[in-house]
């Protein structure tokens, strides 16, 4: 099998903040000679952070058929426990401890288009994994090469974890062209990662929603960072007040400010905002992304033609990917989607063409750029708590948590901080005497508040 | 009340602490301090002094003990 990543590059692939660099030849020799006791088509899973063992050994896992599930190093014991159980790993290697534990030694069985494995929805406990294919990630990578137009001088700085679609999807870009990526664990909010941006001219940065309102606190537009080329920004809707400084900003400074929308299902990205637009469209996610096309469906399943009117987004590309899985058997299922996927984001499209995201047709929030479903944090309180009942609403980074029991407030807050491993600020409880309800005793959310 | 026991109040209200706890109180180590819980405990520490942090200082702000340090500089004395 070829390569999937080419590594065939003169350069530099990447620069630690320890200041080590890794030319692209001394890269590839270490993807080559990473743990050659694990065979092809075997079932890893990667526990990484923004290091070079955890970068190493994903390429090593792509470039040699081996199947990676990625997951946080800084993962729940209990949860990575529930994984490990559902789908019975090879090995877990762990990129950051240096260790490697063999797990089973049984055949998994994996579909030979499936490539890597992500989790969907933080870390509330469902086990649930979205299946992506070799050739899901190339169309991705390829779509996304050529609308941002990234060629061998970019240097991207790390600024979201690889085991996050959007993070892996600047990786995967950016190793495919030959350019270098800044490796750090640091976050912007620690003097280490600026130092290191400035030292080794960085390029671009890609941000959540909440790593624009925490570069707004730190008065970014005040600093002078002459290399900076591109600001991308996904993984949930960005306020129109913070995405209209960001775009005002990159225009006056000779910048792009790049609005963009995907999900893990469709690999990483779907749209993008051409930053060119970036100030007449305030509040788009812009337009499909090269070889990719949208639809707007209404509750009827019709096609949705006129503009500004609301319905449900549907996409269609290469990179939709083969589906879910929720049981080691899944992993041997091939294609599911053919190339469809329902996005669950209600949008509308304005004379232009361009699309805007109005809201939601799943319950689920999205917490400093994860994925939190509502109905699994409820049903994760009430099995921790039990004699209690509990609603769980609320808005982008700020859920709402309902309980019966006014003195379990702090307890639950404190639970749910720790099992999504999300800040606690994120989360709001207060009491309620009893929650409404309808006469089936399913829970009326909208009369909460 | 003292500027020592505003302070205190603060990290007990953003992350739980005792006062104990607070004065070792370290990013990154502690509990919650992390990114998202540093922006919070600024935005707290910025109301309870009625101040206004500049960028270095929310970037030097590493500890209970250096807080207190670049707080002297927006003459709050402990």
């Amino acid at each position: 099998m070829d390569r999937f990543f080419s590594l065939q590059f003169p350069g530099v692939a990447v620069v630690t903040d320890d200041g080590r660099e890794v030319s692209y030849a001394d890269f590839r020799e270490l993807t080559e000679t990473w743990r050659p006791e694990i065979a092809p088509r075997s079932l890893v899973f990667l526990l990484v952070s923004n290091n070079l063992p955890s970068l190493v050994a994903y390429v090593a896992c792509l470039n040699r058929g081996i199947v990676p599930l990625m997951l946080d190093a800084q993962i729940d014991a209990g949860l990575l426990q529930r994984f490990v159980d559902t789908y019975s790993p090879n090995y877990v290697v762990n990129c950051v401890a240096g260790t490697v534990t063999a797990v089973s030694a049984e055949d998994r069985g994996l579909h030979p288009d499936l490539a890597l494995l992500l989790t969907t929805s933080g870390s509330t406990g469902s086990p649930k994994l979205v299946r992506q294919s070799y050739v899901n990630i190339r169309a991705n990578t390829e779509s996304i090469v050529e609308y941002l137009k990234l060629d061998a001088t970019e240097r991207p700085i790390t600024t979201l974890p690889m085991n996050y679609t959007y993070g892996l999807s600047i990786v995967n870009t950016h190793l495919w062209v030959g350019a270098t990526l800044l490796l750090t664990g640091a976050s912007i909010m620690q003097r280490e990662f600026w130092t290191f941006f400035t030292a080794q001219g960085a390029t671009s940065f890609g941000g959540v929603p909440y790593t624009y309102e925490m570069l707004d606190r730190l008065m970014f537009f005040r600093r002078k960072l002459p290399s900076l080329r591109t600001m991308t920004q996904a993984g949930g809707k960005i306020l129109p007040e913070l995405h209209l400084k960001f775009a005002e900003h990159a225009a006056k400074e000779g910048k792009n400010f790049v609005v963009m929308y995907g999900q893990c299902e469709a690999t990483a990205r779907m749209s993008y905002l051409p930053p060119d637009r970036a100030l007449d469209k305030v509040g788009s996610m812009g337009v499909a992304i090269p070889g990719g096309r949208f639809e707007l469906v209404d509750a009827d399943g019709s096609l949705i033609e006129e503009a500004d009117t609301p319905g449900e987004l549907v996409y269609y590309g290469k990179n939709v990917t083969l589906g879910y899985a929720e049981c080691a058997a899944d992993l041997a299922k091939g294609d599911e989607r053919d190339g469809k996927l329902v996005t669950g984001d209600m949008a509308k499209r304005d004379a232009d063409g361009f699309y805007f995201i109005v809201g939601r047709k799943k319950r689920f929030l999205k917490i400093f750029g994860n994925r939190v479903n509502l109905d699994e944090t409820e049903r994760m309180i009430k099995g921790a708590f039990l004699g209690m009942d509990c609603a769980c609403a609320g808005t982008d980074d700020h859920m709402k948590i309902y309980l019966t029991d006014a003195d379990a407030i702090e307890k639950v807050r404190t639970f749910v901080a720790e099992k999504t491993h999300l800040n606690i600020s994120a989360f709001e409880v207060v009491s309620i005497d009893v929650l409404p309800k309808n006469a089936s005793g399913k829970t009326l959310y909208s009369e909460l508040n | 009340m003292g500027n020592l026991e505003k302070y205190l109040g603060v990290f007990e209200s953003v992350f739980g602490l005792s006062a104990a706890e607070a004065e070792t109180a370290v990013f990154k180590s502690t509990r919650q301090w992390d990114s998202v819980g540093h922006v919070n405990l600024m935005t707290n520490i910025e109301e309870a002094f009625d101040i206004s942090l500049e960028p270095d200082d929310i970037l030097d702000f590493r500890s209970f003990a250096m807080g207190k340090e670049i707080l002297s500089k927006y003459g709050i004395a402990f």
